[in-house]
């Protein structure tokens, strides 16, 4: 292959708040550089997983190697890195922008900037690249690219003057921004005589090739037959293949040198050993130094998943254990329920990857799942001095050996339009905010910023902001620290009987709604049976409410009409085949369901 | 040597007439007011279903019940009535060898009762009236959307009596909108004292498409809770029983030796073959229901019948059928029987099931243990038990 000097590689990304459009500009970036033909194009060729297409969110970052011929008549190579686009991905999103030299700000014309919007363009800003605004959506009614230009100018301090103003659906506009990549971010500037240095930003387990890296060549370069070392993990490999990325696929080169985007494979079995972010090195001549910014990447969110039919847990075993060869941040261990038998406690970056990795469980490996309700880390500091981290509520240790307690707190920026200022701040006062302060945008745009315990924006947070702003209001957070809290256990009895896999930690003043509101829940799912069930929450021995499922009286058939039996036995089978979603606590048969149903308290 | 007659095994026979009046609020069966055009077509169509399967199973079937039910088979004219029964006569009771003891009933609705038409039904040769009375209340059967007043029930009751009628059965219903526990109480009262010779009590069932499933969904629809259901359900037993019925089957009274025995054959897994639309047939082991859509049931040939449904039971699915058609009754089943039927011992197939019934009060058997059946709480709750037959 021809060597490509550093000055024709542009290596970039896409930041920009949730559909404001990264994905199909991405695709026409693709498009318009003619490596593609119309028929490989699929909608978004960047989000490659099923699920990632329906949610329309990119939970992988993916990375493609494309080929523009410039208007000066030169080639270029645009090594566009896809970014994921959610919260919960933060670190992954911050490793993406080290690769990088510069990154495309997408703002959505009609609404302008958002708190994504800022949170992304300040992560970029952060390590240094050039930001290259970018209008979208310019075919809406309701756009005002004027205005959103402005907006830039003032609240980031960008220039926007030339910002390009494109359609990403209709294609408008396209090439002004392949111009301007070449023009405005900068080429690469590495040594390639010094020591290989190259940043992992992602890496996925492919079942023929192991574990592929993908990496940015800082300096130096890499070629099959080199041993490499990873520098955070202290993994050592010999590289097996080097190469570039095509569109969906891995394209085969000679050697990756300083300046460049591609990827590595070497005997690696475990994702666990090369990890977003670290470096890589060469074993017998390591660079002096490591890039900065690694970290490992911790779950914040955890929760128990149980396979429905017991006989099931082996499956959920394989596949999480598949899962997590692609996924790093994805951590479970064996846990034991009395009410749900074998399962795994497991830990997210986030709620949003919990989802995921639950619909890919159930999607990808037909498992039916029951799922506890998420919780966070909590810092329980006993007695006799020790401290240990709690994710499932019943390994709490007894009140009496607890000191004091403490919880994770984020730190939110929440940006609303100054009409629903009142209902937000609302909001996070009911979650347990402490005000930090609030900026105006601009006349009509706020920016709120409240410190909040992380287990309260877990659930259903995200809901009920845009509920209370009609979908105007955009929030992003970051890990903040611990802080001491009243924090009780609340445990759900059903006929008298505690039902572990429904206990969970929350704080004291919110106790009393919640258990309420359990109950009542819990009311709706139980189907009556021949005797009365009480349903109780409680903390520790006092009961802070109380429901009753009515015994069942009645059920008996209606007239057998004309000797219509097949009727009947429809009917008859629909009661045995409810029955089988059950499961048995002692005489009570609770639905599968109820378990999933308190999960989500606050829908009505 | 016995002749063929008499080793033919026993038919139950059904002909559904899916017409009315009016429907009623409650009312999810195959049945709607139409054209008398309509009607006598239909009449010539099903005439042609009748002789086409008399002659069919002549040779292997004896008729021992029929039931011509509806819908409201006395909404047809008298003409109508005489010619179907004619038709039923010649197909299957001609050769019958019980002519006389076969139990033929048809169902009446007060509203449709004339001094001609219990003519007519008599000419046919019915034997026994079923009259879907369902309240003694005028406000209730308004309520219910019936055509009739209590009044013209009594009034049609007098006529098929004096007609010579000596077995009649009166429909009647709890749970309706208005009712109360004393008002059913009443119902029950004034029905006995015309001492029919078998009532069935059924509870309202809200069925879905049905105006009261509307009105139940915008909340509309007041009815008796569970608990007052129980009471008259209780009620309905206790009062009988003194006034000389005995509940042979969950909501079905009668008399001694006056027990509905074409209900019985469904029950007790017996042949019967359904004439007419949407009619539901069991022939050997086989299930069948004929067309549901009425304009397509005109148009089918008999020998070219198509069903909508048509399954043989397997041997599993009949003995589900055994367990879950004959605990309703309150005789329950015979183990004996059920072993002799499937070559399987019960206590062997329920082994995980019958021991738990009966601890919890649902099910009990009698002292030498060759019957099972269903406890006063079993029958309350008899959906649950019966599923649990389901293998």
């Amino acid at each position: 292959m021809e060597k490509i000097d550093q000055s024709h590689i542009r290596n970039f990304c896409i930041v920009a708040h949730i559909d404001h459009g990264k994905s199909t500009l991405a695709d026409r970036i693709i498009e318009k550089t003619g490596l593609l033909t119309d028929r490989e194009m699929q909608a978004q060729v960047l989000d490659n997983m099923e699920l990632e297409r329906e949610r329309g969110i990119t939970i992988k970052a993916q990375t493609v190697r494309i080929v523009y011929k410039a208007k000066n008549g030169e080639e270029y190579i645009f090594n566009l890195i896809d970014t994921p686009g959610h919260v919960d991905f933060n670190y992954e999103v911050s490793r993406s922008l080290a690769a990088c030299e510069g990154a495309i700000l997408i703002v959505d014309a009609a609404q302008g900037i958002e708190a994504q919007t800022l949170a992304n363009c300040y992560l970029a800003l952060d390590h240094d690249l050039e930001i290259m605004p970018v209008i979208n959506k310019i075919d809406l009614p309701s756009a005002e690219p004027e205005r959103v230009k402005e907006e830039i100018e003032d609240i980031i301090g960008l220039d926007a003057s030339d910002a390009p103003l494109i359609s990403a659906k209709m294609g408008t506009n396209i090439e002004e921004v392949l111009e301007q990549i070449v023009s405005k971010i900068p080429a690469p500037s590495g040594s390639e005589t010094e020591p290989l240095k190259a940043l992992i930003f992602d890496s996925i387990y492919d079942s023929y090739k192991g574990v592929i890296i993908f990496c940015r060549i800082f300096d130096g370069s890499v070629k099959k037959g080199d041993e490499i070392l990873m520098m955070a993990t202290g993994a050592k490999a010999e590289v097996v293949e080097v190469g570039i990325f095509g569109a969906g696929q891995f394209i085969q080169s000679e050697l990756l040198s300083a300046g460049m985007v591609g990827y590595i494979t070497a005997s690696l079995k475990n994702v666990g050993d090369t990890r977003v972010g670290d470096t890589v090195t060469m074993a017998k001549k390591p660079c002096k130094e490591a890039l900065p910014g690694y970290k490992k990447v911790q779950p914040m969110v955890y929760c128990g998943m149980y396979p429905a039919d017991g006989a099931k847990y082996n499956d959920l075993r394989d596949a999480l254990e598949k899962l997590q060869l692609n996924d790093a941040s994805l951590q479970f261990e064996a846990e034991t329920s009395i009410a749900l038998g074998f399962g795994f406690r497991c830990g997210f970056l986030g709620l949003l990857h919990l989802e995921i990795i639950q619909e890919r469980l159930e999607r990808e490996y037909n498992l039916d799942l029951v799922t506890t309700a998420p919780g966070v880390i909590y810092h329980v500091y006993k007695t006799n001095g020790e401290m240990v981290e709690v994710t499932n509520p019943s390994n709490l240790p007894d009140p009496s050996e607890i000191e004091h307690m403490e919880e994770p707190i984020v730190a939110a920026e929440i940006m609303v339009t100054t009409e629903f200022v009142g209902a937000i701040m609302t909001l996070c006062q009911e979650r347990r905010g402490i005000y930090n302060g609030m900026e105006y945008i601009e006349e009509t745009r706020a920016l709120l910023k409240y410190d909040l315990p992380l287990n309260e924006i877990i659930y259903d947070f995200f809901d009920a902001l845009k509920s209370r702003s009609r979908g105007y209001a955009s929030l992003d957070y970051e890990m903040k620290g611990y802080a001491p809290s009243k924090l009780v256990k609340l445990d759900m009895l059903i006929n008298k009987e505690e039902i572990d896999a429904l206990s969970f930690i929350l704080h004291a003043d919110t106790a009393y709604e919640r258990g309420r509101k359990m109950c009542e829940k819990l009311k709706k799912e139980i189907p009556r049976q021949l005797f009365e069930i009480p349903i109780q929450a409680a903390i520790g021995s006092k009961v802070i409410a109380r429901e009753t499922v009515k015994a069942m009286r009645k059920d008996v058939l209606a007239k057998c009409y004309g000797g219509d039996i097949s009727r009947k036995r429809k009917l008859l089978e629909k009661q045995k085949e409810g029955k089988k979603r059950m499961r048995q606590f002692g005489n009570v048969e609770i639905p599968q369901q109820a378990f999933m149903s308190v999960l989500k308290l606050d829908e009505e | 040597m016995k002749s063929d007659a008499e080793i033919r095994k026993p038919l139950a026979l059904y002909i559904h007439i899916p017409f009315c009046v009016r429907k009623c609020l409650y009312c999810d069966f195959l049945s709607a007011p139409a054209e008398e055009q309509t009607k006598e077509h239909y009449i010539d169509r099903i005439v042609e279903d009748i002789r086409y399967y008399g002659e069919l199973y002549k040779k292997e079937y004896e008729v021992t019940s029929v039931f011509i039910g509806g819908g409201t088979p006395s909404c047809l004219s008298e003409a109508m009535l005489v010619k179907l029964g004619h038709a039923v006569r010649e197909a299957f009771l001609k050769h019958s060898s019980s002519d006389g003891s076969v139990e033929y009933t048809i169902e009446v609705n007060p509203g449709t009762v004339t001094g001609e038409k219990v003519n007519a039904i008599k000419e046919m040769g019915a034997n026994r009236i079923s009259i879907g009375l369902q309240s003694a209340d005028n406000g209730e059967l308004q309520a219910l959307g019936r055509i009739h007043t209590y009044e013209d029930f009594l009034e049609s009751y007098r006529i098929f009596r004096e007609q010579g009628f000596e077995n009649i059965g009166v429909d009647l219903m709890a749970d309706i909108p208005g009712q109360t526990f004393s008002g059913y109480q009443e119902t029950l009262k004034k029905v006995c004292s015309l001492s029919p010779e078998h009532i069935s009590g059924y509870s309202l069932i809200v069925e879905e498409g049905t105006p009261f499933y509307e009105m139940q969904e915008r909340g509309e629809l007041i009815i008796p809770d569970e608990e007052t259901d129980r009471q008259m359900y209780e009620e309905t037993g206790r009062y009988l029983k003194n006034q000389g019925y005995e509940r042979y089957e969950i909501s079905n009274y009668a008399k001694k030796g006056r027990e509905c025995r074409h209900n019985l054959t469904y029950w007790e897994l017996g042949d019967y073959l359904g004439i007419g639309l949407g009619a539901a047939s069991l022939i050997g082991h086989e299930r069948r229901r004929n067309e549901t859509d009425l304009e397509s049931y005109l148009s089918q040939r008999p020998d070219m019948q198509i069903f909508t449904e048509s399954h043989v039971l397997s041997v599993k699915e009949q003995m589900e059928e055994y367990m879950f058609l004959g605990l309703r009754k309150m005789e329950g089943i015979s183990v004996l029987d059920f072993q002799k039927r499937f070559g399987i011992a019960l206590f062997f197939l329920y082994g995980d099931i019958l021991p738990k019934l009966f601890s919890r009060g649902l099910l009990a058997e009698t002292k030498n243990r060759d019957r099972i059946y269903l406890t006063k709480k079993g029958i309350d709750v008899s959906n649950v038990v019966l599923a649990e037959f389901l293998l």
